[in-house]
Parts: C-alpha cells; sequence; structure tokens
C-alpha cells in the first residue's frame, strides 16, 4: 500500500476563542505567525553574545528586562542571559537562522509553539490588563520597550509593550504557555468585557 | 511582602518560592558527616536573616534575601549567582 | 408619627423618588439615601433584634461601624445577610428584611432570652452546654443556633461576577474625609501619583454630616470642588465605595470597591464588587475617629442613637431622627448636635451634660436657643417598647427626672479609627490627655486628622496638607507650599464617663453581641482580667464590627473592675477584613471551571470529540478513558484499551510530561550530578532511563533523559512534577554548581507527544510517517532517539516505553498536535488503532511493575523501589550520602513487591495495609500497605503493587490485605512486581 501522505494543518494556540462582549475598548490580535525562541547565554558568553547580536541583527541588548528590536527580529529579556526571540511570520523557522547565528555562544530552543502570543491594544488595555496583571503599567513606568516576566491570572506570561498605536494608544503583548491559551482568554476577556472586545486578525 | 529582584524590580512575594537559609552550602562529599546538619539543621532567629528566594514566577533566577524574619522588612535582594557579570575565563586566557 | 424629613437640606436628590421595602412594607426614599436614613425618614426606628437576647434595636450610627443595624439585602440568589443599613445604599426596588427574628420584629419568641438572661451572662457557652459532651452536637448546637445567630446566607449560586485589580501609586490616601481630601489635593498639586480611596459613596467624611465652612464656601461645596480637581488630574484616581479593608506587608493593601452594590442589579459585564491590590509607596491614614456610645441602662432601645449620627441624618438626609430628642452627653460635641437640631427647628427636650461645668459659650447657647439644660447629671434608663418614650434622668441633686423623649444622641468621645494601623502589629499607646487610643509610628505611613487624635477640621486640613505634602515629597515629588484653608476651632472638650454608675437595666457595651457593663465586670471577678480573655469570655468585640464602638468602652470598664489604669489593661489590635469583605470579591474570576487554570494538551479537542472522560493531573486535562458506544462501565473500556493495546496498536497523549532542554559544555556533568545513574555515557541518539533524589536521599522523580545532539539533552520528568523538577534543576544549576556551563529551559509546551504502543506501533509509524524516519528495528532499536524532517516540520521520535510494548513516543511542534493525533489515527485504521487514556496507561504499568506517583511518593528510596543498583557508586550525585545513611539502607525498610488476591476473584484496594497471618491489628505489625491496584485484563484478575517490610525476601508469602473501611480483609500473594512479560520481550520488538 502507498504511503498516505497526510496533509497536517497546523492550528493556532488561540483559535476559534470566543468573543463574549463586543466592542472597540479593547482590541486583541494572535500573533501565531510569531517565530519564537529562547536564547540562554552560554556560561561567560554574555558579553559575546552581546557583541554578535548587534554584528548579525543589528539589535543593542540594554540591560534588565527590555524588548530590543529591529528589522522585525526583537530580544525581550526574561531574566539574566534569557531571553525569548521573536521574529515576525518565521513560524518554527525562525531557530535554525539563530542557531547559525548565535549557537556557539548561547542555546537556543525553539519556543514557536510552546508560547501562545496575544497583541492587546484599544484604548482601554491598560485598565483591562491591569485586572490580571500585578505589574505597574503606569505610561512613565511601564514605558514602550518594557518586558516583565510575571504571573496573569495564576498563569505564568510575559508581558512585553510595544510602540503606541498611531491614535496613540499603548499596545502590549503577551506571552503565556500554550496549554493555557485557553484559561488565559476567558480570565483576559472577562476582564476586558466591561469595554468590548475586537478580534483583528492573525499577524 | 514585596521583593525587589534585581533583575525584574519590585514584585509581589506570591511570584516567588522560599527555601530557607541562603549561607548553607552543599558539603564536600568526601566529608558525609556534615550533611545531616546541611540538610536538615536550621537556625530559626528572630531578625535577620540571610535566605533563598526563587524568583519563579519571574525571571527564574535564584536570590539571596536579607529579612527580618519579625517585621519582614528586606534590607538587601542579590543575585545568588550572576551570571551576565562572569566573564569567560577561557575565552580571557585565550 | 411620620414627616421625620425636613422640607429642605441635605445631599439627597428630592426629584427622584426611590420606593423600597423592609419586611414586606412598602416606603418611598431618595437618591442619595442609605436604607438607615430612609427608614428614619419614615419614622422606622426599630429594625432588628439582637444576637443574643432578642431585643428590640434600632439605628445607633450612620456609618460602617454600625452594630445594630443589620439586615438582608436583596431576594433569592442575590441574598446578602449582615448588611449595615447605615451604608447601604438605596435603589428603586431595593427589598430589606430584618434578621434574628421570629415570627415578626414586633413580635419575637426569642426575645424570652432576654427573661432568661440570667444564664446568658458572660461565658454562657462555657457554663451551660458543658455536660454530656455528645448533647453539644445534638441539642446544644442546634438549639444556640436557631435562638441566636445573624442573617441567613443565600443557599443559591451568586449570579454576579467579581474581579480583582492591581493599582500602584505614590500616595495612597485612606479616607476621603477633610484630612485625606487634604492630603490628596496637597499631594496631586505636587505631581504624585495619588490614590484617594473612601468607604463612603460620597466624599467628604464628617462635612457632609456637619455644619462648616471652609474658606468662605461650606464644607460640602469645598469637598465638591476638592473632588472636582483630583478629578481632573490624570495621576489621580478616586475611588468611592471603596473600603481598604486590610494592610499587608510590602506597602501593599487590599480593597474593595463596591461596583455595582447600589444597583438593583450590575449592568451587563460590569462587576457586582472589584478587589484592588493596591501598592504605594507612601500611605496617608485619615481614616478619622468613630464616637463612642455611653453605657447606662437600657442604651440600646430604639431611639437611642450616637449624636455626630443624628447630626450626619439632619445635615446629609435631611431626616429628623426625632421631634422630641433629648442630648446626652460628656463632650462639647453633643452640644453641636443639640444647637444644630434645634437650628433645623426640631424641638430639643433636653441637653443631659454628666459635666458639671462646661463652657461659658455653650451655656450662652443653650440660653439663646432656650434648650433645658441639665449639667452634672445622667440618663440611668430609659423607656418605651419598641421604640423610645420616655428618659429617666438623675439630676446632680440627686433628684430624679422623667422627660418624654422619642430620640436620644449619645456623645461619650470620639475615638481615633485605628484598625488599619494596627493591621502589622502596630500597639495603639494611650493618651491620658485625650482619653484615646493612638496610632504607633509606622513605616511609610502618615497619620493625618482625628485618626491621630485632632479631633477639630481645622487640624484636619492642616495635618492633611502636610501628610500629602511630605508623602509626595518622599517619592521625589517636590511639593509647593499649600496652606490648609483656615477654619474656626470649634470646642472639642470631653470629660470621659466609662459608665453611669447605679443604672437600672441593661447597659450594653457591645450592642452586636450583646455583651453588657454587669459582664464585663463578672468576667474580671470570676478572674477574666487579660483583655484577651475578657474578648473570648465575653465575646466582647468579636462581631463582625470587630468592636469599633465597644472596644475601648470595655477596656475602660475592666480597667475600673480590676483597679488598674487603661494603658494597664491593654489592648487589642484589629486584623484584616476592617469591614466584612464578601467571599466573591475574594475568589473573583476564579470560580467553577476558572477554579485554577486549565492547561489543555493540543489533543484535547480531537479527545472530546470522541467523547473521553478526562482527568485532572496536576493543572492539566488528560483523557482518562475513551468509552466506545455500547460500554457501560468504566472498567469495561479500560480493559478494551489495554487489550487493543497489547494486542495491537494504541495511541495516548504523553504531552504533559515535563521536557526540559538541557545544553550546554557541562550538560553531561550536570546530569550526572543530579542523576543517580551516569548520563555522561549516554551516546548521542540514544535514550535512558533515569532517578533523581533530593538532597535528603530519597527519591525526586523519575524520567528519561535522550541525547538528542551533541552536548544537548531533553530531559522528561513526571506530569505532577515538572515545575518542581525545574525548580530543583535551577537550583542545582545557579546555586550549588554555578561554575558549570549548562543551560536549562521547558519546553514542554513546545511539543505534543504521543505514544504508539503495541506491537503494530511500527507498522503504523511507517505508514504515519511514510519513510521520513527509519524506525526498523535496526536503524532505530529499543531506546533510540532522533530528530528528523517530517514534512515541513522538525520532528522528534524515541522509542521508549511505559507499557511495556514495542512503543515510539512521536514528537511534532504542538500546533501540529491536533493534526497529528487525528493523521495517527487514520494510519492506524488497518490495525483497529485505539486511543487510550491515562487509566489503561496505568494498568499497563502496573502489570510491568513500573513505579509512578503512588510509589514515588517523597517516602521511598531508589532501592525501596527496587532500582538500588542504579545508583552509580562512581560519582557524586544530589542525594547520594544522605541515601547511604543507616535508616535508608535498612533492610526492614518498605520495598517494592507485587501482590495478587490468593482468591482470584477479589478485587484489591489501594490503601490497604499488610499483616501477616495471625498478627491483631495493631500499628506496630503493619507491614506496609498497597499502593497501586488494577484489574489485568492480561491475567484476568486484581493485581497491585505495595511497599512491604523486606519485601523483596518475600515472595510466595501470603499476607492479609487490611482494609476496614472497604474491602474488609483479603488474603494476598506475594509476586515480582513485573506481572507481565518479566523477560521485556516485548519492547525489544
Ligand atoms: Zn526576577
Amino acid at each position: 500500500m502507498a504511503h498516505s501522505q497526510i496533509e497536517l494543518t497546523p492550528r493556532a494556540a488561540f483559535a476559534d476563542l470566543p468573543i463574549t462582549a463586543p466592542g472597540s475598548g479593547v482590541v486583541v490580535q494572535e500573533r501565531d505567525e510569531l517565530g519564537i525562541a529562547s536564547v540562554l547565554a552560554r556560561r561567560g558568553q554574555h558579553e559575546a553574545l552581546t557583541k554578535r547580536v548587534r554584528e548579525r541583527f543589528g539589535i543593542e541588548l540594554s540591560p534588565g528586562p527590555r524588548r530590543s528590536a529591529a528589522g522585525g527580529c526583537a530580544f525581550i529579556a526574561t531574566g539574566p542571559g534569557a531571553w525569548i526571540v521573536t521574529v515576525e511570520r518565521a513560524s518554527n523557522g525562525c531557530v535554525t537562522s539563530l542557531t547559525d547565528a548565535l549557537g556557539d555562544l548561547a542555546a537556543i530552543s525553539d519556543q514557536s509553539d510552546g508560547q501562545a502570543v496575544l497583541r492587546v491594544s484599544g484604548p482601554k488595555a491598560r485598565e483591562a490588563l491591569c485586572k490580571i496583571v500585578p505589574i505597574d503599567l503606569h505610561p512613565r513606568i511601564f514605558r514602550s520597550g518594557a518586558v516583565a516576566a510575571t504571573v496573569a491570572a495564576h498563569v505564568g506570561a510575559t508581558l512585553w509593550r510595544l510602540d503606541d498605536d498611531p491614535s496613540g494608544h499603548a499596545v502590549f503583548e503577551i506571552a503565556v504557555f500554550r496549554s493555557l491559551a485557553e484559561s488565559f482568554w476567558r480570565a483576559l476577556s472577562e476582564s476586558a468585557a466591561e469595554f468590548g472586545v475586537r478580534m483583528n486578525g492573525r499577524g | 511582602m514585596r521583593i525587589q529582584c534585581p533583575f525584574c524590580g519590585e514584585r509581589d512575594s506570591s511570584e516567588f518560592t522560599y527555601l530557607g537559609d541562603a549561607t548553607v552550602r552543599r558539603p564536600d562529599p568526601s566529608a558525609p558527616e556534615q550533611y545531616f546538619e546541611a540538610v536538615y539543621l536550621r537556625d530559626n532567629p528572630a531578625g535577620r536573616h540571610e535566605e533563598l528566594w526563587y524568583h519563579g514566577f519571574g525571571c527564574r533566577s535564584w536570590l539571596r534575601v536579607t529579612r527580618d524574619t519579625r517585621t519582614h522588612e528586606i534590607f538587601t535582594v542579590e543575585m545568588y549567582n550572576d551570571a551576565t557579570t562572569e566573564t569567560n575565563q577561557e575565552a580571557a586566557r585565550a | 408619627m411620620s414627616g421625620h424629613r425636613l422640607g429642605k437640606g441635605g445631599l439627597i436628590d428630592r426629584q427622584r423618588a426611590l420606593t423600597f421595602q423592609f419586611d414586606g412594607r412598602r416606603f418611598t426614599g431618595h437618591a442619595g439615601d442609605t436604607v438607615a436614613s430612609a427608614l428614619l425618614a419614615n419614622g422606622v426606628q426599630l429594625v432588628g433584634r439582637s444576637f443574643k437576647y432578642h431585643r428590640p434595636r434600632g439605628i445607633l450610627t450612620a456609618g460602617s461601624e454600625e452594630p445594630n443595624a443589620l439586615v438582608e439585602l436583596r431576594t433569592g440568589a442575590r441574598r446578602e445577610p449582615n448588611t449595615r443599613a447605615t451604608v447601604a445604599e438605596l435603589f428603586d426596588g431595593l427589598e430589606a428584611t430584618s434578621q434574628n427574628r421570629w415570627p415578626s420584629l414586633g413580635f419575637d419568641v426569642g426575645a424570652i432570652n432576654s427573661l432568661l438572661s440570667p444564664i446568658f451572662v458572660a461565658g454562657f457557652y462555657y457554663k451551660t452546654f458543658m455536660w454530656p459532651a455528645a448533647f453539644w452536637e445534638k441539642v446544644y448546637e442546634p438549639l444556640i443556633r436557631k435562638a441566636a445567630g445573624l442573617g441567613r446566607a443565600s443557599e443559591q449560586s451568586d449570579p454576579d461576577i467579581y474581579e480583582k485589580a492591581h493599582a500602584f501609586c505614590d500616595v495612597l490616601v485612606i479616607g476621603g474625609g477633610a484630612a485625606g481630601l487634604a492630603a490628596a489635593l496637597s499631594a496631586a498639586r505636587a505631581g504624585a501619583r495619588v490614590i484617594l480611596c473612601d468607604e463612603d459613596f460620597v466624599l467628604g467624611g464628617r462635612l457632609n454630616g456637619d455644619r462648616r465652612e471652609i474658606g468662605g464656601c461650606s464644607g460640602v461645596e469645598w469637598t465638591q470642588r476638592a473632588a472636582a480637581e483630583l478629578e481632573s488630574l490624570p495621576d489621580v484616581r478616586v475611588m468611592r465605595r471603596t473600603t481598604v479593608f486590610g494592610a499587608y506587608d510590602g506597602n501593599t493593601f487590599g480593597a474593595v470597591e463596591r461596583v455595582s452594590d447600589h444597583l438593583p442589579t450590575p449592568s451587563p459585564h460590569q462587576p457586582r464588587q472589584r478587589l484592588w491590590k493596591i501598592v504605594a509607596r507612601r500611605i496617608v491614614l485619615a481614616t478619622g475617629a468613630i464616637e463612642r456610645p455611653l453605657v447606662f441602662g437600657d442604651n440600646d432601645r430604639p431611639g437611642v442613637m450616637m449624636s455626630s449620627a443624628a447630626r450626619t441624618y439632619l445635615h446629609r438626609f435631611g431626616v429628623a431622627v426625632g421631634h422630641s430628642p433629648v442630648v446626652f452627653t460628656s463632650t462639647d460635641d453633643g452640644w453641636v448636635t443639640a444647637f444644630d437640631l434645634a437650628r433645623a427647628g426640631i424641638a430639643v427636650r433636653a441637653v443631659i451634660d454628666t459635666r458639671t461645668k462646661i463652657s461659658a459659650s455653650l451655656l450662652s447657647g443653650a440660653k439663646q436657643t432656650g434648650i433645658y439644660t441639665l449639667l452634672g447629671a445622667q440618663v440611668v434608663a430609659t423607656q418605651g417598647s419598641h421604640g423610645l418614650t420616655r428618659v429617666t434622668v438623675r439630676k446632680h441633686d440627686g433628684g430624679m427626672e422623667n422627660l418624654k423623649a422619642d430620640a436620644l444622641c449619645m456623645s461619650g468621645g470620639w475615638n481615633p479609627n485605628i484598625a488599619l494601623s494596627t493591621h502589622l502589629g502596630g500597639r495603639p499607646r494611650w493618651s491620658d490627655e485625650l482619653s484615646v487610643f493612638l496610632p504607633s509610628e509606622l513605616r511609610g505611613t502618615i497619620v493625618a486628622g482625628a485618626a491621630r487624635g485632632s479631633f477639630t477640621l481645622a487640624a484636619a486640613l492642616r495635618e492633611g496638607a502636610a501628610a500629602g505634602a511630605e508623602a509626595a515629597q518622599s517619592t521625589g515629588h517636590d511639593a509647593p507650599a499649600w496652606s490648609a484653608p483656615t477654619v474656626d476651632d470649634e470646642l472639642s472638650g470631653v470629660t470621659p464617663c466609662w459608665r453611669i454608675a447605679d443604672s437600672r437595666g441593661k447597659a450594653f457595651v457591645d450592642f452586636q453581641n450583646d455583651v453588657t457593663a454587669d459582664d464585663v465586670t463578672l468576667a474580671a471577678r470570676e478572674g477574666f482580667t487579660s483583655v484577651e480573655h475578657l474578648k473570648r469570655y465575653t465575646t466582647l468585640g468579636m462581631g463582625t464590627d470587630q468592636g469599633r464602638t465597644s472596644n475601648v468602652n470595655g477596656l475602660a470598664l475592666l480597667a475600673a473592675a480590676t483597679g488598674r489604669t487603661i494603658p494597664e489593661v491593654g489592648t487589642t489590635v484589629f486584623r484584616p477584613p476592617y469591614t466584612p469583605v464578601s467571599f466573591g470579591a475574594f475568589v473573583g474570576h476564579h470560580r467553577g471551571k476558572d477554579f485554577r487554570p486549565t492547561r489543555l494538551t493540543a489533543s484535547h479537542r480531537w479527545a472530546a470529540e470522541r467523547g473521553a472522560t478526562f482527568v485532572e493531573a496536576a493543572q492539566w486535562l488528560r483523557a482518562q478513558w475513551f468509552a466506545e458506544p455500547g460500554e457501560t462501565d468504566w472498567l469495561q473500556t479500560v480493559n478494551r484499551e489495554v487489550k487493543s493495546v497489547r494486542s495491537s496498536v494504541g495511541v495516548c497523549d504523553v504531552s504533559t510530561l515535563g521536557k526540559i532542554d538541557i545544553q550546554g559544555k557541562d550538560a553531561a556533568t550536570f546530569l550526572d550530578r543530579v542523576y543517580i545513574n551516569m548520563i555522561s555515557t549516554l551516546p548521542v541518539g540514544k535514550t535512558r532511563y533515569g532517578i533523581m533524589l533530593r538532597e535528603d536521599g530519597f527519591v525526586m522523580d523519575d524520567g528519561t533523559t535522550a541525547h538528542i545532539a551533541p552536548g544537548h539533552y531533553v530531559m522528561s520528568t513526571t506530569t505532577v512534577n515538572a515545575g518542581k523538577v525545574m525548580q530543583h534543576l535551577e537550583h542545582a544549576r545557579q546555586v550549588t554548581w554555578p561554575e558549570l556551563d549548562v543551560q536549562i529551559v521547558s519546553i514542554t509546551e513546545q511539543w505534543a507527544q504521543y505514544s504508539i504502543a503495541g506491537p503494530n506501533s511500527r507498522r503504523l509509524l511507517e505508514r504515519l510517517l511514510g519513510g521520513a524516519i527509519d524506525v526498523s528495528n535496526e536503524a532505530f532499536p529499543y531506546l533510540a532517539c532522533a530528530e528528523f524532517q517530517w514534512q515541513s516540520m522538525r520532528a522528534r521520535l524515541f522509542r521508549v516505553s511505559f507499557s511495556g510494548e514495542l512503543a515510539f513516543e512521536l514528537a511534532v511542534p504542538a500546533r501540529y498536535g491536533d493534526a497529528t493525533i487525528r493523521a495517527l489515527m487514520t494510519a492506524g485504521q488497518e490495525w483497529g488503532v485505539v486511543p487510550y487514556g491515562l487509566e489503561a496507561l496505568g494498568v499497563m504499568r502496573i502489570e510491568k511493575g513500573h513505579v509512578a506517583g503512588n510509589e514515588l511518593n517523597g517516602m521511598t528510596t531508589a532501592a525501596d523501589l527496587g532500582l538500588g543498583r542504579m545508583m552509580s557508586t562512581k560519582k557524586d550525585f544530589i542525594g547520594r550520602v544522605l541515601a547511604g545513611r543507616p535508616g535508608l539502607v535498612d533492610a526492614n525498610r518498605p520495598a517494592l513487591v507485587g501482590l495478587k488476591p490468593v482468591d482470584r476473584s477479589k478485587r484489591l484496594f489501594a490503601g490497604a495495609h499488610f499483616l501477616s497471618s495471625g498478627a491483631t491489628v495493631a500499628l506496630n505489625n503493619d507491614q506496609g500497605y498497597l499502593t497501586s491496584v488494577a484489574f489485568s485484563p492480561m491475567l484476568d484478575h486484581w493485581i497491585g503493587l505495595g511497599l512491604l517490610a523486606r519485601g523483596q525476601a518475600r515472595v510466595g508469602e501470603r499476607l492479609r490485605a487490611y482494609d476496614p473501611l472497604r474491602s474488609g480483609e483479603i488474603e494476598v500473594e506475594v509476586v515480582s512486581p513485573v506481572f507481565f512479560d518479566p523477560e521485556g520481550a516485548r519492547l525489544k520488538g
């Protein structure tokens, strides 16, 4: 019998999640196509890694919990010598290129499927997020590029702030473990319900 | 209680796990008689205490926290081992 | 009597009439009313029965300290007991019911308790219901519960939503009265981030209940301007209806915002209440003061209330608490009530002042208003069945006078509201000068106004402004000088009067818990002279009001009864919550299926479509079994799944097992140190089973580690211990051996992983993978592992087996998990592939004698589990030293064995204890217990694993498995723990 070549269709972490309170206070967008990898500096290679990232990616890694980005690639610092690297529209492919560039200085592991990322924006994003994230999101404190590895509604989460959208509203992205996507979504959508929620297409 | 994580900033203690005395070292395996003390015997000071906290819901760092056990006042928090400041000795030698 | 609502005045909206019901009677109030003010406006004085004696009770206060006027609000699922009528905001259609009365408020059978009061004295629970013990549960407790107690909780599920939120600020101001507003204004003007919380629905505190002027405008106008300014600032959050109920370490405060309590039902998606966790850098405590009652005979009669409350009802709600009130005071402040009432046209019957000398201005005021004044006099009794009609006054000369009165306003002085200052252990200190307890110094906290004993408005404004400026400055905001508006100082003289001597009737100290002055003296006489003992013996201050109106009076009485001063007696401190907080607020979103987060595997949707039954494993939901149509019993289903796997092929989702990526130059060394066995000898492309110990020598977890690429390992852990192992490894890496070059990260969530087990598993995989990887026994033998390209993804394959069958674990990026499980089922159709759940997996591992959570229970060693030989002697590892201590290598330790019922038709139960035949049932004859049991479809009878003393040497022996709760006693035979395929031929096929 011939090999059955079954076409495997990927399924997004936040697929088919219900919007219970439609509106425009909070806008969410699933970031399923983001390539994600964890990058852990090898012992004693922190400086060398910083230099290499500058050379190869044009990204200046600043100390502390910061997101540094250029050309669709972002280094999100989650701990000392630890980053989540996101690459736009790269999906699982990003690991190979990261390993080629940095593999001698850092341990690279694919997390494109392990992390489920939502972009949260809209005029009431901050008010909705403050119900689940124990982080001070004041615009002067949690500035553009700020990162927080923390806990959101009892779920481990990494939150970062991007540049404001054209209407001047803050834009956040939040990553949780994939298996927790549904639980997390219920907490977030309930928190955002009083403001109304709109789902943007994937990106 | 709030703990000032050197990496993450000030966070609620619920993000951390407590492990106790930070001055305890794993004894040399050639001195087995020290293991009982290292594993089981703990002082319970009323006052300043140097202790280990793990920022599990954060940067995953083990921290050395000096805390007053009576008031929960925290005096210092530092990385138990700061990986970012280590130099690669082999690279340095080369 | 009717017409208690005055023609004008008050912060109520007279254009908006609201109808409401109390005990089934319909009334009308206004927007801005509380239930209490609306009842008083309608002439209702009697609102409840007391806790113990069922005495008629009225409204004592106008605030959250109210001990008496507790009502049930709303009906059905929203019914809420013990709601203070004095803070419950009126809404249209509100239904309130009095509590603790039967059959009606006016005629209450339980009032007979009052006649039996000699047995209801202090400590009556202890004295009366002592013997026999069995009577407590069957007779006494039901009796007491029926006779006493407060409101009834709704037994239906709460239909409303609750939520939690986090807030951060430079300066948290607690209390929105004059001092709090001044503090918030001065901190905000300096540029600080300010949060102002006030429990009331209108800011202003006493400014709404008094007639004061600030800087040329009324106190109410000043409040409104201050609020408007604060609300115009972007970094200020003004939170009305928000009670800060607890102070916690690290300048963290709990607060509950009653978002929709003032509405008949919350609007869609609006929570009923919101629980705030507020973190502040500095705190201004401006919580004001609470007026204390006077302790005299029958001081609990409806119509007797706090003097300041009468003023609040007058000024804020436009309500006269009586048409013919008397004022009974030991303070200057009581006179303010008398004058304000008189100015509103109410005929104040008399002012009875316990002091013989009062200031000239009060005397001239009394003369001007023509109020009948009795100095050096006391109220010693009151009359009236359900409401006050008359008071008896003992005059200075000892003569008695009866006065007709429908309300009595009592003023015993003010106690600073220090509750929050004591939540973190701050001890109040007594001020002889003020006869009050003052808050102690607190880190990061400034106390301002009446809360620190500064009882005048001028002081409140001045201290509030200074506190706000100081708080702002110390958080880096340079406050411009802001001088508080000037106001005239009022008289604030007090001569404390703790108890009216020789008064008739019961003189209540704690109104909510029905504790009288005599109870306090009796307790002292019986030796309960410590304040903590007094509290527990009499229940003084142990009600839902935490004794806000009673504690200081109680202490003073105890001091008098024991011949000590108040500071010698000491004081009790408060603990959170300041006022009751509903469970819903604490729970928030986390109820029902959201009680805690649930982790779902990539195959969950598919499994649910297949009708799987799920079971919780840590936070995960795992398929327990997949029942087929016609199967009526789970055991039937599980037996079919096991037989299908053992005879052909089955698929099980094992994604929930922890997976940890371990890389770095020293990764192998690191693994050697955390596992008892050698990992550094593991070649690339191979997998090895490993065991890790805690440093105390006991087994912590087990799992396999795959050497997937040079220097790159993937460790698997048990589902339940995944997080703990990660923490353990991080500890080893960062704390114990920081010199090692090793990087670890969890990749559990990245991979969906399926076990394909059974003699046809290879054929299925060949069909599915279509040559993407050679899975022949030669190319991919037992314990092989590889990463390979499959279609557009990198997948991983491991040849490991928990079932004992020829088996593989296929790992794919989780987004392909759903598609892959469906593809596995399609590919396996020819061999009748079945999905199998956790239960079948459990049966198969017991048949194979593999240990799992029941055996890895934190009390077993590797040797106990029959795995002692895995312990390498060539290296050090965590737990090695203490695993070798005498207690852990004792030959008598319980060790893993297999058990079969001698009568093969008998069922085994996990938890049954082993006894030798003939031994009596006693703890010291205990030989161990059954840890895991299963019905083995392969052997067609029940089998079990157990930990048995010297187990390995006792194969063949017969024992009793003793289980008095379920099976009684079953004779079992000790066998090898490997019941099925002991040579392991199947998995190497
Ligand atoms: Zn941290």
